[in-house]
């Protein structure tokens, strides 16, 4: 009797989900089942993907009487999309055609026009009437809102910085003032506190360390100095932050959430992940702070993919996600009038028309009459595809030995000159691009030399920490 | 028995001869093409390279995988992992088994069946529980704290950076019933006849642990120790929880954006096979069969040794804290699932509570479909599996075809193949089927995991979880006598009816205890499901499980109230069963 009875229990338990489910008198759609379709590769997060496909189903429902199927393909980060299509490249598109994808979206416009652009992406003419409203400026502070050519590749869908995220609590503990600029995390007091993205994975962790290499060479520019040099300083700073890393994780929206339950005490965040995190845990345990000048603003695009089979749809979303409606879901809270259903995305629209009615926006942040950030160049952005490489090499694959190196050194009587030592990368800017260089002639020789060519260079900076460590123990 | 079956008409026993060799014939075509096809794929590219690159046999990407030293160390850790959390399960499960199967305390059959809660959640859902537990302001602090042993907002780092420990702890206390569940079986079957004649001629305690029992058990252990062993070993759900990212599991998770243009994944694959393959051969060969004489019926049942309560009460104490620590992951999520967003920190319990990620998660996207899809592809799996454990059972126990052996091997051999391994090689032949089909759409469609991974997640679950049916199927056979259906038969009832209406009733309870398992274990299946569904409207429960985790937001706490509902589920699972099948649970779980 016993057996039925757990028998008759283990149904219940199984069907109660949809009994209530079916009492709340909400049912949401599962697998596929009309009969159009988008296949949308995408970097965003879950809440992104949720509202956009709401309310793009409902738009396209009402403009064209035909219902949507959306279907996301999610595989990590923008490096992630890249190397899907990368190696899908010679399979699967030279067999087929076709990538299987219709859009990419998300993951930072250097990804769109250096890395995409040429191979992946294909020429789109937008109605003039939807590209005069959206873009009635071509850039912002010199950086392009949307691939310039006639028929553009690619589309910022939104706008995008990049800043600091903080536990309050943990900084009473470490007895640390709430962080201004990249500079304060090398801190030796941060030490095993920050938390980092890895570039090799996150194309916006790429692109932060980018920028505070970026605007240090700027500085020098200004100071009438050595750009180049100013990039292996840039760089260096970039080590002694990895220098307290705890861990460098494999997602960027990780970084917010170790932050929030307080394992670590600051990191660097896109600006919405780190916006997003301090509402849901409440502003008075976690910080967002963008480094006043040393930020930038750029679009996040959104873009056709070569072969695409449902183009003329993916072309509608665009259009969708450029027209009012759609912008407004990036900023209008949750749950009010032109919002989202259920989470607030907190973004900055792209479209300046948006910005007149700022009623129910979480954050009244109007990035076209503000000066945020510092004005891009894509001269001192040379080494940005190189930039993971830079990092894994130098500081990921390598991090026990970096803290070891530092603790010593801060330790040693010579502190202040091995410190600047560390701070000041091996080899400077021209250096790196011939590097990189290297790498991208190896792009289609067998792996392991690639491989073997990069654990060479991680070979150079081991022998550098072991250098560094030796002169701080005065045997050097 | 023979002159039974002699008594049948020859005329009627030719057809089944036939029949049985089709079957038998069907089902070597079933695993040549869900477990060898797969698996050869692997090795093909993992040893040839990519197709179209016609490179010729090469070691080049072992010796890749080699120089690496992030690889290597990936290669490092999951050893270091696998061998720690075998040892510790052991240094766990032995002590408690002896102490069960020696002594008869108040108290006793609870904890041991308490024992067995870990079961009922995968390791990587219990990881956010510990993360809970384990954070410098979690729960572990603020208890520290409460009790005065830190002061205010003072966060502990409890495992540092070694956050392997953090991974070993929490598969060791997932996974230690397998081993007890297999040590308890075979110390049950050791004649206690041979214990006491060796006390009668003297030996101590010890003695006769290390001379008679310990050999005794020994096939029991080692055949725990092995699932444990390769299971740990190719675990991805736990050390990509803690952030453990250099474990080759991870690593080859991470490499599956390259699986359609490097051999690289491929060959890492192959590495964790030939690994786990070795561990295998060891663990069955060298050590101790898991069938052998030792673990045939005792003549008699050994007695327990009744325990004063005091010395009862002793004895408990170490099932107790067991309990205690496997618990705590559960605890978490449970907790965790009931907590108002951002209020479990730096106190031992949230402080909201809410029960709105419930009600949140019966309308969400991610949530529901996946607990819809899991429904679905589990109970797809689950007719397979009794199909296919029913056919292989009678095979095995009633037929006398030559290739039994054969078949018995190879229907268990989805428990020695580690998932992980399994569902790469399903995504690697995948596709290739594309390629082939690429002209025909439909076909196409249905092979392709990332248009439809429904058809591969069936198959998947379905191998995976098939030697839990052949066991328990088998020893429902064996128990039943044959002369049954001999006598059916004998007053002309056909091979159909015999089998639907001798046959099957008399050993249902076996097959649905089977079934539950094979039902319930594919719902929470980690690896197959985080690898091979990669389209949104059909992730299972455990893929949109790990999507939340990484959320914003009320994430985490949405995955964990679908944590909880698979736990329930689970429990009810593991109770019926025990239920049905009674002592012979542990049968299910061994090698």
């Amino acid at each position: 009797m016993r057996r039925f009875v757990l028998l008759i229990l283990f149904v219940v338990v199984l069907v109660a989900p949809f009994i209530l489910q079916a009492a709340m008198g909400k049912r949401t759609k599962a697998a596929a089942g009309s009969e159009l379709k988008l296949v949308i590769l995408n970097a965003h997060h879950e809440g992104i993907r949720r509202e956009f496909a709401v309310a793009f189903k409902a738009w396209h429902l009402a403009k064209y009487g035909q219902s949507v199927d959306i279907d996301y393909r999610s595989y990590g980060g923008g490096s992630d999309m890249l190397r899907y299509l990368e190696s899908s490249k010679d399979t699967l598109f030279k067999a087929t055609g076709t990538f299987k994808i219709d859009l990419v979206w998300g993951g930072g416009d250097y990804l769109f026009d250096r890395q995409l652009k040429k191979d992946y992406l294909e020429p789109v003419t937008l109605d003039p009437a939807v590209m005069h409203h959206a873009y009635p400026r071509p850039n912002l502070a010199g950086v392009p809102l949307y691939d310039q050519a006639a028929s553009p590749k690619w589309f910022g869908a939104a706008l995008s910085s990049f800043g600091i995220v903080y536990n309050k609590d943990v900084l009473r503990y470490l007895g640390l003032a709430e962080p201004k600029s990249w500079g304060d995390l090398a801190d030796p007091r941060y030490r095993n506190w920050i938390v980092l993205a890895d570039p090799m994975r996150s194309a916006s962790a790429k692109q932060v360390f980018m920028i505070i290499v970026e605007r240090m060479m700027l500085d020098a520019h200004d100071a009438g100095t050595d750009e180049n040099q100013a990039w292996a300083r840039g760089m260096g700073l970039l080590r002694q932050i990895a220098a307290n890393a705890r861990l460098f994780t494999d997602s960027s929206s990780s970084v917010p959430i170790v932050v929030g339950n307080g394992d670590v005490a600051a990191g660097m965040a896109i600006d919405f992940y780190g916006r997003a995190q301090a509402d849901a845990v409440g502003d008075a345990r976690m910080g967002y702070v963008e480094p006043v000048g040393a930020t930038i603003i750029n679009p996040d695009p959104i873009a056709v993919v070569r072969g695409a089979e449902h183009r003329e749809l993916a072309i509608r979303f665009i259009e969708f996600v450029l027209s009012d409606e759609g912008q407004r879901l990036w900023n209008v809270r949750a749950g009010t009038a032109g919002g989202p259903v259920q989470t607030s995305l907190r973004r900055l629209p792209i479209v300046p028309a948006v910005y007149d009615d700022m009623s129910n926006f979480t954050d009244r942040v109007n990035p076209f009459v503000m000066n945020i950030g510092f004005a891009k160049s894509g001269a001192r952005e040379k080494t940005f595809g190189v930039m993971g490489e830079l990092m894994q090499i130098s500081c990921i694959d390598l991090l026990d030995e970096l803290r070891r190196t530092r603790t010593a050194i801060l330790a040693s009587p010579r502190a202040a000159e091995l410190d600047a030592r560390l701070g000041t990368f091996p080899f400077d800017q021209n250096e790196a691009i011939r590097r990189s260089e290297l790498l991208i002639s190896l792009k289609n020789a067998p792996a392991e030399e690639r491989l073997k060519l990069l654990r060479g260079w991680t070979e150079e900076f081991r022998k550098e920490y072991e250098e560094l460590r030796a002169a701080a123990k005065g045997r050097g | 028995m023979d002159g039974a079956a002699q008594m049948l008409d020859p005329a009627k026993r030719r057809p089944l001869a036939i029949g049985s060799y089709i079957a038998l014939a069907a089902l070597l075509a079933i695993f040549a093409v869900t477990l060898l096809w797969p698996i050869v794929r692997i090795l093909r590219v993992g040893f040839f390279g990519m197709p179209g690159e016609h490179s010729g046999f090469t070691l080049a990407y072992f010796r890749a995988i080699f120089v690496d030293p992030v690889l290597r160390g990936g290669l490092l850790n999951s050893t270091l992992i696998a061998v720690s959390v075998t040892l510790l399960c052991t240094m766990i499960s032995v002590p408690l088994a002896l102490l069960a199967q020696r002594y008869q305390f108040r108290g006793k059959a609870v904890v041991n069946g308490l024992l067995l809660v870990p079961l009922i959640l995968p390791p990587f859902v219990g990881a956010i529980g510990m993360r809970q537990i384990l954070g410098r302001f979690g729960v572990l602090t603020a208890a520290a704290h409460d009790l005065g042993l830190v002061g205010a907002n003072t966060p502990v780092d409890w495992f540092g950076s070694a956050r392997i420990v953090a991974v070993v702890v929490v598969e060791a206390l997932s996974l230690y019933p397998i081993i007890f569940l297999n040590v308890s079986a075979a110390l049950a079957n050791i004649d206690p006849a041979m214990e006491q004649a060796a006390a009668n001629l003297g030996a101590s305690g010890w003695t006769i642990f290390r001379r008679i029992t310990l050999p005794l058990m020994r096939p029991g252990l080692f055949a725990g120790a092995t699932i444990v062993l390769i299971w740990s070993f190719t675990e991805l759900g736990t050390p990509l929880m803690f952030d453990l990212y250099q474990a080759t599991p991870v690593q080859v998770f991470e490499r599956l954006t390259q699986v359609s243009g490097s051999p690289l994944p491929y060959a890492l694959v192959v590495v964790m096979l030939i690994a786990s393959a070795i561990l295998y051969i060891v663990g069955k060969l060298a050590l101790g069969r898991g069938n052998d004489a030792a673990i045939t019926k005792a003549s008699t049942q050994s007695s327990a040794i009744k325990l004063s309560t005091g010395k009862g009460l002793l004895a408990l104490l170490p099932f107790v804290v067991v309990i205690v620590l496997a618990l705590l992951p559960h605890v978490g999520v449970i907790l965790t699932s009931v907590s108002g967003v951002g209020s479990w920190y730096q106190s031992v319990l949230p402080r909201v509570f809410t029960a709105h990620h419930y009600t949140t998660a019966l309308t969400h996207e991610l949530a529901m479909p996946s607990v819809r899809n899991s429904v679905l592809f589990a109970s797809a799996s689950t007719v397979v599996d009794i199909g296919l454990g029913l056919l292989i059972a009678w095979m095995i126990v009633r037929s006398k075809l030559p290739a039994k052996g054969l078949i018995d091997s190879l229907a268990m051999l989805p428990l020695a193949v580690p998932g992980l391994v399994l569902a790469f090689g399903y995504l690697a032949i995948s596709l290739q089927m594309q390629v082939w089909f690429k002209d025909f759409r439909w076909l196409r469609n249905l092979v392709d995991a990332q248009e439809n991974p429904a058809v591969l997640l069936i198959i998947a679950y379905a191998l995976r979880r098939l030697p839990y049916v052949v066991r328990s199927a088998v020893a429902g056979l064996e128990q039943t006598p044959v002369d049954l259906e001999l006598a059916a038969k004998n007053i002309g009832a056909s091979n159909w009816l015999t089998l639907r209406r001798i046959t099957i009733p008399l050993i249902a309870a076996n097959l649905i205890a089977g079934a539950l398992l094979a039902f319930a274990f594919a719902m929470l299946e980690v690896s197959d499901s985080l690898i091979l569904a990669q389209k949104q409207s059909y992730w299972p429960i455990t893929k949109a499980i790990y999507e939340l985790f990484q959320r914003l937001g009320d994430g985490v706490y949405i995955a964990s109230a679908l944590g909880v509902w698979a736990m329930v589920l689970l429990t009810l699972t593991i109770l019926s069963a025990n239920a049905f099948l009674g002592k012979r649970m542990g049968a299910i779980f061994r090698v």
